[in-house]
């Protein structure tokens, strides 16, 4: 049985629509990771599981327990928000025992007990010298640690996690996300975070739900969700350097497509001549991801497309290399940062047909996936 | 020589504030230092024309205003009675419950204005803050008879009763401003954490709206402090505050200036010296917490 189970949800907040008709099954003890750009609805996805917002719409279940009806500080479900709300006039540990000290709390604990909960929650997330101090005087990275242990001492049945690393600089997000790890593997308890970074949802998710403007676009593993987006709006919000997306044509007498934005063509292997035909349309979408495109500096038969190289950057051990064919931009990316290229210089590129994506012109859908 | 000159320019700018400054004070603060000279003036020189700057000090007024000497000219009601004393006394009973009513009442209805959605809810706080701008005056011929017939008609009661339309008002809408500008996340960290909405508006909300409460207790204050007009006609002597109770010295014979003049200054003290000390309190209050800290 499904851990958490959303039917038919929808949320409106007057005439925007935040989840429109969602369904989805939650198993018990994944790493459920929510991308989405902002807006997309991911926090009011987390606000509808945890009863904080209630749907216009739609049913919600633990463990096949229909809960619409049960407010939140019943449900047995721990959430960190963005902006962490921490209780400001409490101290780091009153904000962490906070759960434990509620009505709703599932055991009562005294003083000792107490302390000795905080102390190794605290401990674990490497706060423990700063529990007497008050949120204020903590940085951004520490109020996270610290909404973190008070949504773990809870031990729910569910955590929610709302973009918990968005606000840090990057080193802390880097720390905090191999920590993420660490209490994914130590609790194993259901979970369900949101980001807007594809990295971290491939990093860290069991599963991806990619949601923009309330509406899923694709679950999937991180390999599914990287490789096989299901249209256009997710390939292009996963990886990085962003996709290239240009149109083409099929023509059918020498098996090559053409591409009028760069008035070249190139061939292709029969089996994806074959597909595209089958499905029926004659001017498709092509998503290249930078890194499966490859060049040579002299031409071949195979490095037959001639491109000028643009300016190029070096970023996390790539070489980032910006360059055109005619008046297309094209973008692609080595794993080798040591190699100079010269602006100016001409190039010869090969796209490998294998790893290109094709998307229906009108629809955006990815054509591989519909078969 | 750069320093130099933007030292003069310095000068000269903080020159025209200052002179602006004296001349802004001097006309708003010279009634209160007519007034006070006043408390000490003999009678004659009170009425004297030209007015007149040097004087014999005298006690006489504050004496009789405290019924430490006996005011004759007051005639009939003379006698060694403190009318200052018992307008302190019954403007301490009547504000200062009063406030406290609409604390009680008024934080729990911020808090539901801030928080809740439901239909009306601009209505209703419209209407409360209505009160504010409404003239006493409409009212208070009504609520004279009303409270005649069911016997509130000088009782502290009623003043309480009838002040709530001017602290409710200041109360709820400068806290509720408060409330609103407190991330809404606050309180649903509480609900995950179990707790229910009684205890996150006692625990959480209204130690971070102190600021507000402080602005709307000390505004409420002032405003009903200086109330005049229902002590006035719905009460008598007894129970009127210390505003009316400068309408003793009015009496068919003399304007007793002096007394009078003893009394604004004695009722005005209190809240001088509050507005003072809780200064910032007072401007974020009068922004509608528009302006914090």
């Amino acid at each position: 049985m499904p851990k958490i189970s959303l039917k038919n949800v929808t949320k409106r907040f007057d005439k925007v629509v935040a989840l429109n008709n969602l369904s989805i099954d939650i198993e018990d003890g994944e790493f459920f990771v929510i991308l989405g750009p902002s807006g997309a609805g991911k926090t009011t996805f987390l606000k509808v599981i945890a009863g904080l917002e209630n749907p216009e719409s739609g049913e919600i279940y633990f463990n096949g327990n229909l809960v619409n009806n049960i407010v939140t500080p019943k449900r047995d479900v721990a959430l960190t928000f963005e902006e962490y709300s921490l209780y400001p006039h409490f101290t780091v540990f009153n904000n962490i025992a906070s759960p434990l000290k509620s009505p709703s709390s599932k055991v009562k604990y005294n003083s000792k007990q107490l302390k000795e909960k905080v102390d190794s929650v605290a401990k674990m997330l490497n706060i423990n010298q700063l529990l007497d101090r008050l949120p204020s005087e903590l940085s951004g990275g520490q109020k996270q640690r610290v909404a973190i242990g008070r949504a773990l001492i809870k031990e729910p049945q569910v955590l929610l996690f709302d973009e918990p690393l968005a606000h840090l600089d990057a080193k802390i997000r880097n720390q905090l996300r191999t920590e993420f790890h660490f209490l994914k593997e130590k609790f194993r308890t259901t979970t369900i975070y949101t980001s807007h970074d594809y990295k971290e949802a491939i990093s860290l998710g069991d599963r991806i739900m990619f949601l923009d403007k309330g509406e899923i676009q694709q679950i999937g593993t991180p390999e599914e969700i990287y490789n096989f987006p299901k249209n256009i709006i997710v390939a292009r919000n996963v990886g990085w350097p962003d996709i290239n997306l240009f149109d083409c044509s099929i023509n059918s007498e020498n098996n090559q497509l053409y591409c009028p934005e760069g008035d070249f063509a190139f061939d292709i292997s029969g089996s994806i001549l074959q597909l595209l035909k089958n499905y029926g349309e004659s001017e498709y979408i092509i998503g290249a991801r930078p890194h499966y495109i490859s060049f040579s500096e002299k031409p071949s038969d195979v490095y037959n497309l001639k491109a000028t190289c643009g300016i190029t950057e070096t970023l996390d051990n790539q070489l980032i290399v910006n360059l055109k064919i005619k008046d297309m931009n094209l973008t692609l990316s080595v794993d080798n940062p040591d190699l100079s290229l010269r602006k100016n210089q001409q190039l010869w590129l090969h796209f490998n047909d294998q790893s290109l994506m094709f998307f229906n012109k009108k629809t955006n859908e990815n054509v591989k996936i519909r078969q | 020589m750069d320093k130099r000159k933007n030292l003069g320019k310095n000068i000269f700018g903080k020159l025209i504030t200052y002179i602006t400054l004296i001349i802004t004070f001097s006309f708003l603060l010279f009634p209160i230092y007519w007034i006070f000279t006043m408390v000490f003036k003999p009678t004659n020189d009170i009425i004297a024309y030209p007015p007149t700057f040097s004087f014999q000090p005298t006690l006489k007024g504050i004496l009789y205003v405290l019924g430490l000497e006996e005011a004759t000219a007051i005639g009939t009601t003379a006698g060694f009675r403190s009318y200052f004393l018992i307008g302190v006394r019954n403007s301490l009973i009547v504000v200062v419950s009063s406030i406290l009513i609409s604390l009680i009442v008024g934080l729990p209805a911020a808090y539901i204005l801030a928080r809740y959605k439901f239909k009306g809810k601009e209505d209703i706080a419209f209407t409360i803050l209505s009160f504010r701008f409404a003239p006493p005056l409409l009212v208070i011929i009504p609520l004279y008879l009303l409270f005649s017939r069911i016997g509130l008609y000088n009782t502290h009661i009623a003043l309480i009763w009838v002040y709530q339309l001017i602290s409710i008002p200041m109360i709820l809408w400068i806290v509720r401003g408060y409330i609103e500008d407190i991330p809404i996340e606050i309180d649903q960290a509480g609900m995950v954490d179990g707790y229910s909405r009684i205890y996150i508006f006692l625990r959480l909300i209204l130690p971070l709206a102190k600021g507000g409460i402080a602005a709307g207790t000390l505004l409420a204050f002032i405003y009903s402090w200086n109330n005049f007009i229902f002590g006035m006609v719905l009460a008598s002597t007894s129970v009127q505050p210390v505003t009316v109770q400068a309408m003793r010295y009015l009496t068919t014979d003399t304007l007793m200036y002096r007394e009078i003049a003893a009394i604004c200054i004695g009722a005005a003290l209190p809240l001088l010296i509050l507005a003072v000390f809780l200064q910032r309190y007072l401007i974020s209050g009068l922004s509608m917490g528009a302006i914090r800290r």
